[in-house]
């Protein structure tokens, strides 16, 4: 089976790191907001 | 074993209870019997086409509460004395030790086995999948928390450890079981399997790495997290800036100058390894984080990794690792989930734990560029938790940050995402109309 995954293509790798960042951004902004709303 | 030989403990009371002997007698029995059972129960699961380590630890299971306890009471007291024989509990104590030791060993052959070339294989596109699975669950598992804090906690724990404790269970990712899947299933040796296991050994220090910040969390008071964070931080400094080098030269050194790896090597490296665990207990996060990092930071090219791999693996998995499956069934306790909505429960946090699982590694994967097929393959692979999810879940219980229930409940889940890899790599290999990989 051959990986579709590319190690180097550029555009695909800035749009990688953008997607990369907003998922760990989302998801740590949502444990927050978790933390907040159930620790009252 | 003649009583009159045995030497009685004698307890504050006064009272004559359990005596040593009888618990050397319990514990020999205990792991005879989980070990039998678990190579009974392994071929059995093989030849349904799953890993070994889902009938090892339903032996473990079997020989519990869950099974063993609720067929037959009397059956289960050969194994684990009842408490009017052992008040202090002194046989679970005495196959706890034995299962701590056998997971910090395991751990250390784990690190060992973490190879750094095949990080660095497609490292970014890795870490991102990697991380974004665990980004993903854990998120989700936090959300989830809101509806289980109530339903199922001590109200003595608070909420942030709870949620916390929930996310990071619910992210992890078993290296190992994967690893031994995409070897069985001849996958280990192709783009998509070297993607998934530098994504799952990436997974593996990220999660270890937040649990040991849980785990300061939980034990909380603030100061404590500070100290735990701090000591955390420069214990993996030191591991990787001044053990790394040190062990780098050294070995080196010995196996330029030798023949055969010397016997105070061997001992040196015992000694670093109970030393590390033992560190990172007193930082304040579990022994086995230490004792994974030394095997990290130990090349594992070298001679001296490879002669651990070959004479440590058997003992570890075949004779102390069942020991923390006996310890994990002795704890679980599936009767406690004894009416349906408990069952509906388990199936929503199943379901809970297969959607960030695997939905988060589809969704980064596809972000990487990798085709739907392949991804599809990867969020599969990442939703394995097995023996892995059980450490953790055994940590959690131990700090009372989940309950009886909750713990019986994860067990499932652990299970049942780990028994689902293989059927549904099938599945997707069927349903793409690929050749279905062979078992090796």
């Amino acid at each position: 089976m051959q990986s579709s995954l590319p190690d180097n293509a550029p555009g695909l790798r800035t749009k990688g790191v953008l997607s990369y960042l907003g998922l760990l951004v989302a998801g740590i902004a949502t444990v927050l907001l978790v933390l907040q709303v159930g620790g009252k | 074993m003649n009583g009159d030989s045995q030497i009685a403990a004698i307890p504050v009371s006064g009272k004559p209870v359990q005596t040593q002997a009888d618990v050397v007698l319990h514990v020999l029995l205990t792991l005879a019997s989980v070990i039998l059972l678990g190579v009974v129960f392994s071929k059995v699961f093989r030849r349904l086409g799953q890993p070994p380590v889902i009938g090892e630890v339903i032996a473990g299971l079997a020989l519990g509460p869950s099974l063993l306890g609720a067929i037959s009471p009397e059956a289960i007291h050969l194994l684990i004395p009842p408490p009017k024989l052992d008040p202090h509990g002194a046989v679970a104590t005495a196959v706890k030790v034995i299962a701590q030791l056998g997971v910090i060993l395991y751990m250390f052959l784990v690190g060992l086995e973490l190879n750094a070339a095949q990080l660095k294989h497609k490292a970014h596109a890795a870490i991102a999948i990697s991380h974004a699975s665990i980004v993903v669950p854990f998120a989700i598992g936090a959300v989830l928390s809101l509806w289980l804090y109530p339903l199922l906690s001590d109200p003595n724990v608070s909420f942030t450890s709870f949620a916390l404790f929930l996310g990071v269970a619910m992210s992890i990712t078993a290296f190992p079981v994967l690893a031994r899947i995409l070897t069985d299933r001849n996958l280990h040796n192709t783009p998509v399997g070297t993607v998934a296991l530098s994504c799952a050994a990436a997974d593996d220090v990220t999660a270890w790495c937040l649990l040991s910040l849980v785990v300061g969390v939980v034990k909380s008071d603030v100061e404590k997290v500070w100290f735990v964070l701090a000591g955390t931080i420069v214990f993996i400094l030191f591991m990787l800036f001044v053990v790394k080098p040190f062990l780098g030269r050294s070995i080196g050194k010995i196996e330029h100058r030798e023949q055969g790896l010397p016997n105070y090597a061997v001992a040196g490296v015992y000694v670093m390894i109970l030393t590390a665990a033992a560190a990172t207990e007193w930082i304040g996060i579990h022994a086995i984080f230490g004792a994974f990092l030394l095997g990290v930071v130990i090349p594992s090219e070298s001679e001296l990794a490879k002669n651990f791999l070959v004479k440590l693996k058997e003992p570890v998995t075949v004779l102390l690792l069942p020991a923390f499956f006996a310890y994990t069934g002795m704890r679980t306790e599936i009767g406690l989930l004894n009416d349906w909505s408990q069952w509906g429960v388990c199936l929503v946090i199943i379901f809970v734990a297969t959607l960030g699982k695997f939905g988060g590694s589809l969704v980064a994967a596809r972000l990487s560029g990798e085709s739907w097929r392949d991804a599809g393959v990867l969020g599969i692979l990442m939703n394995t938790r097995g023996l892995m999810e059980l450490i953790v879940l055994n940590i959690g219980l131990d700090l009372g940050v989940i309950s009886p229930t909750l713990f019986a409940m994860m067990v499932i889940m652990a299970l049942v995402t780990t028994m689902m890899t293989s059927p549904a790599l099938l599945l997707l290999y069927r349903a793409t109309k690929l050749p279905i990989p062979s078992t090796s």
